[in-house]
């Protein structure tokens, strides 16, 4: 690993002010990824901005305006907040299967999603909430979609000294249900050979569907919605059938390659099958 | 834990025995004081990292180590051309061997590389961050050729030929011309054809297995320094003091009594360390630079560049008649060896019928060399693979013919006396009374629980045999003056060497194991010793400790005969005290004896090794598998697993489970998870912990424990060998209970989520 530098500041401002400068600049918002990139010479760096020690990025909160994630707060923190407070039990469920209890207690949500693998776990989730990237530069702050920040495997829009500041995700209605479930070989620490995390609103007077948001992962250059699924399913009465068809309906968003983790074929029906038993637990959560 | 001991010792007690006697070595392994080679740094010690070809099959047209050799604070620099080249005399690399020229090209590729990751060339520097940098300096011109990582089309005719000069040799002579066949051994007996003629019913099948690594925590870490008198030091991560020493002396043309080797701790070795593989290329970069040379591996260097277990191709066809007579059993086994010859492939021969008595028998093996890395020993070499093969085929032939898979394997099989496609008559087994053991037990008759997720679940069986080895242990007890003793051995201690020491040596002595002190000593402390491999330590090193330990009661007996004034016939040792015969009052205790007798000046010291003549105690495993299989995405998740096992004599219970529980565990890595994933350029496309998938504890069941005794022939203790024989049967068993659960019959290792799937896909077509 070739030496860089290395530091911790603690107000924002001197954090961007560091990755503004010339220079191959890197946060590191847990750096369970980071150092072993930089280690195994899959990126390289000048400068290492350690995040976890500025205040404003450890916060996590829930106001009126929804649930504000800092973009360093690690993965068991956003675990034990949403799995206390409710609301985001796809989020609370991804938190806890990143990595490995070490990780997530290193790792941050914030990190997870810049870091952008397509297999990312906790992005699925953030994407059915719904979630809004606050980003923040020398130059100033701008907020973005979710589902527009990534630009393909490991990238996002990023520019060069802009960090992710926060990630807002709206507080859901009470008859909105969400689940996350993925596919690995082992039972843990590994990667999604693909993942599915659906939320679903249900009027409880007619039993139909009022918003429906699924998300993939693992199966396209980036984290991805099942649009078709979706669309589908909102105004459908659910049932198993109506399951099944979403089901089918979101192996079509999915476009995965062929890789030593699994083939492009059977990342599809595993598609078919994580989505059918989401929205399968996302009816017995709302009943 | 629901262990428990089922003996049939014949009156074999022993004091000591079949207790629970805590780890000596536990504590400093757990609060990390413990020193194992990556942790031992010499004074002024250069760091070093090894070059290595990109590419699976490559001609090295030409080297270039300017570069690097003029960098600030690199010492030195390597490659074959400062190796000797003439190296003769014998190399010992455990259960998996090689031959001395082919070790040499192996350590450091001289004019090719045979598969990705073959070392080519070596820096060493001041510091590792400088080592690595000169490394991707020196500049390589390749000349890139074809590679083939798959042991079938190596055996083609028109497949890249990794060596020009290889010519298989067999039975029937040799061939006319080179191939990647290194050789064709085949065994047998009977007419195999007219078995089949004479069966009911008969099942063949193919089965295609990957190559998978030991997965030992510590990557191969070690410390040589060549001193310019010309003696060499050597801090070793090794599974043979002495056979290092030895292979050391036949690769670098130096004097055996001019090396010494020094054992540290051994984070894990399952066979893979009996070969060399870093020591050599420290010593010569010790020997230019004048200092001594730490080499320590990645993880990503230890998955593609040391020796991992053969993937193999193997077709099984049995027949048997209604009534569940075995007439017929035949296998062709093909094993890849990697880039040097010498696979597993006659072990796998030997033992995939091993367990059972067919009328008629044929076995044809071939070892064939790949753009593999070297395969190297693995925990019962060669049998894992034989065994998934053989009792999968055993299990659906049961099932044909109507018959319970346990009734018709203790029908069939083998028993003391008889013997196996290798002409070798068994000592002492107890194979039937494993079978009838399992049969009887509940793990094997209570339903399957019942799965959670409405899954379809399932049971399987699956025994395995392994021979087990034998070679040298030898052991020193001396007696210090104040009574206590002090036993040195030179084994490696890989899995509680030194607790099962200080048990036998306290059961021979008459004292407790807690008044006895176990040293691992270097090449210079105590004779040859071989390599902690193959099962055989407690086995054989308990003898040694037997017969030096008798020779201490009897020279104690002598000089003891002096203070009670009598001939030292009349002198007695019993329940830990002296006695002249005459005056049961005249007690003293060895404690006591000890320290009299030592006072002045005054030696008690014996050392013996074990009889050479000793034999193989054959072990053999048996694993009941319960799995749950989930229909759509085909992930296999075991639910119960128990090992039975017969261990002769049983020293230490823990130490035996733990054996039994981690053999196991690697089987089922094996079975359901592990493989080298090679694209078609020959390069690994999994070489990390990532994607080369062991299983982790959320992965497992308990893995219960049922420790069985039918004590072996020969040998002070009836002790048979324990670590290998618990990673043979898992995949049998798994596979068996996959086609329990799912009505599949899985024909490749490993047995993971997408085959399984596949094979259900297909079957339901």
């Amino acid at each position: 690993m070739p030496n860089f530098d290395y530091e911790a500041p603690t107000s924002l401002m001197s954090a961007l002010e560091l990755l503004a400068q010339p220079g191959e600049n890197r946060p590191l918002a847990g750096g369970t990824d980071v150092i072993d990139q930089l280690k195994s010479n899959r990126r390289n760096a000048d400068l290492v901005v350690d995040l976890k020690r500025i205040p404003e990025l450890l916060n996590i909160e829930s106001n009126g305006s929804g649930l504000h994630v800092g973009s360093a707060v690690s993965c068991t923190e956003v675990h034990n907040f949403t799995t206390e407070k409710g609301g985001f039990a796809a989020l609370a469920e991804s938190t806890e299967l990143v990595g490995s209890v070490h990780i997530q207690n290193r790792g941050s949500v914030g990190g997870n999603v810049c870091n952008a693998a397509p297999s990312a776990d906790t992005i699925p989730s953030l994407l059915i909430h719904e979630a809004v990237a606050h980003t923040a530069s020398a130059s100033g702050e701008r907020e973005i979609p979710l589902i527009d920040f990534f630009a393909g495997p490991g990238q996002t829009v990023l520019e060069k000294g802009e960090i992710l500041k926060e990630l807002v995700l709206p507080t859901p209605s009470a008859n909105t249900a969400s689940a996350y479930l993925r596919f690995i070989p082992r039972n843990e620490m590994d990667i999604a050979v693909a993942g599915v995390g659906s939320l679903i609103e249900v009027d409880p007077s007619t039993n139909l569907v009022t918003k429906a948001r699924i998300a993939l992962a693992s199966v396209a250059p980036t984290p991805v919605r099942a649009y078709a699924a979706e669309e589908f399913l909102e105004g459908t009465k659910i049932d198993a059938d109506a399951i099944d068809k979403t089901a089918d309906l979101a192996v079509g968003s999915a476009v995965p390659i062929t890789d030593v983790r699994g083939s492009a074929e059977y990342r599809k029906e595993l598609i078919r099958v994580l989505t059918r038993r989401t929205l399968t637990i996302c009816l017995e959560r709302l009943a | 834990m629901t262990t428990e001991i089922r003996s049939n010792a014949d009156g074999l007690e022993f004091k000591q025995f079949g207790k629970r006697y805590r780890k000596v070595d536990g504590d400093d392994k757990v609060t990390g004081q413990a020193v194992f080679g990556a942790d031992f740094t010499a004074k002024g010690s250069l760091f070093a990292k090894i070059v290595r070809s990109p590419y699976a099959h490559a001609r090295i047209v030409s080297i270039d180590t300017s570069e690097a050799e003029a960098m600030a604070g690199v010492e030195a620099v390597c490659t074959a051309a400062d190796f000797p080249s003439d190296v003769a005399g014998d190399v010992d690399t455990g259960e998996v061997e090689i031959g001395i020229q082919f070790l040499a090209n192996l350590i450091m590729g001289r004019r090719k590389a045979l598969f990705e990751g073959h070392p080519v060339a070596a820096v060493a520097a001041t510091d590792i961050h400088i080592a690595e940098e000169a490394a991707r300096r020196i500049k390589i011109e390749w000349e890139v050729l074809p590679a083939v990582t798959d042991p079938i089309e190596a055996m083609a005719q028109d497949a890249p030929l990794l060596h020009e000069g290889l010519i298989a040799t067999s039975l029937s002579g040799s061939a006319d011309a080179p191939s990647n066949i290194a050789g064709h051994m085949e065994g047998g007996k009977g007419d195999v054809e007219k078995g089949f003629e004479e069966s009911d019913v008969v099942v063949e099948r193919t089965y295609r297995t990957a190559l998978v690594h030991q997965g030992y925590l510590e990557p191969e870490a070690e410390t040589v320094h060549w001193h310019a008198d010309g003696r060499i030091e050597v801090w070793a991560n090794s599974q043979g003091s002495f056979p290092l020493r030895q292979n050391m002396s036949n690769l670098l043309g130096v004097d055996v009594s001019k090396i010494k080797v020094m054992p540290l701790e051994v984070g894990g070795a399952f066979g893979a360390k009996n070969t060399p593989r870093v020591t050599p290329i420290a010593a010569i970069l010790s020997q230019k630079a004048g200092k001594p040379v730490k080499i320590v591996l990645t993880r990503e260097e230890v998955l593609k560049a040391t020796g991992p277990a053969s993937g193999a191709v193997v077709t099984v066809k049995m027949g048997a008649t209604k009534d569940g007579v075995l007439k017929a059993a035949q296998s062709r086994l093909v094993f890849g060896a990697g880039g040097f010859p010498g696979s597993p492939v006659l072990r796998g021969m030997q033992t995939i019928f091993a367990c059972y008595q067919p009328e008629n028998s044929k076995v044809d093996a071939y070892d064939v060399v790949t753009n593999a890395p070297r395969v190297a020993a693995y925990r019962a070499p060669g049998a894992t693979v034989a065994t998934f093969c053989g009792e999968s085929t055993l299990d659906d032939l049961a099932r044909e013919i109507g018959m319970d898979p346990i009734d018709f394997r203790i029908k069939n099989a083998s028993k003391t006396g008889d013997s196996n496609v290798d002409d070798e008559e068994y000592a002492r087994i107890g194979i039937v009374q494993m079978l009838e053991t399992v049969k009887a037990s509940d793990e094997y008759n209570r339903p399957v629980k019942a799965s959670k997720n409405g899954f379809p679940v399932g049971r399987g069986v699956g025994i395995g045999w392994w021979p087990c080895g034998i070679e040298i242990s030898s052991a020193r007890i001396m007696v210090n003056h104040d009574g206590g003793v002090d036993v040195t051995i030179g084994a490696v201690d890989l899995h509680g060497v030194r607790t099962g020491t200080a048990q036998v040596a306290a059961e021979t002595l008459g004292i407790e194991p807690e008044e006895v002190y176990v040293h691992t000593a270097d090449t210079e402390g105590i004779p040859y010793t071989g390599n902690a491999a193959g099962s055989r330590i407690t086995r054989t090193l308990s003898q040694a400790v037997y017969k030096a330990g008798v020779s201490v009661i009897d020279q104690m007996k002598a000089k003891m005969a002096v203070r009670f004034g009598v001939d030292a016939e009349f002198v007695e040792y019993e329940g830990g005290n002296f006695y002249a015969r005459d005056n049961q009052d005249s007690k003293v205790s060895f404690k006591e004896a000890g320290s009299l007798v030592t006072k002045n000046g005054s030696n008690i010291v014996a050392t013996a090794s074990n009889d050479p003549g000793m034999r193989a105690a054959n072990g053999y495993a048996m694993a009941v598998a319960d799995v749950e299989v989930d229909p759509d995405t085909g992930k296999v998740q075991l639910t119960d697993f128990t090992l039975f096992q017969d261990v002769g004599k049983c020293v230490n219970p823990t130490q035996v489970e733990s054996q039994m529980q981690g053999g196991a565990v690697q089987g089922i890595g094996w079975a359901l998870s592990e493989e080298y994933v090679y694209d078609d350029q020959g390069l690994m496309r999994n070489a990390s912990f990532l994607d080369y998938r062991m299983p982790t504890a959320l992965d497992l069941p308990m893995i219960n424990t049922v420790i069985l005794e039918e004590p072996a022939d020969d040998g002070a203790f009836g002790i048979r060998g324990v670590g290998e024989p618990p990673i043979v049967p898992p995949p049998a068993a798994i596979g068996n209970a996959i086609s329990d659960a799912v009505g599949v019959r899985m024909g490749r290792l490993p047995m993971s989520p997408e085959r399984v799937f596949e094979a259900m896909k297909d079957s339901s077509k």
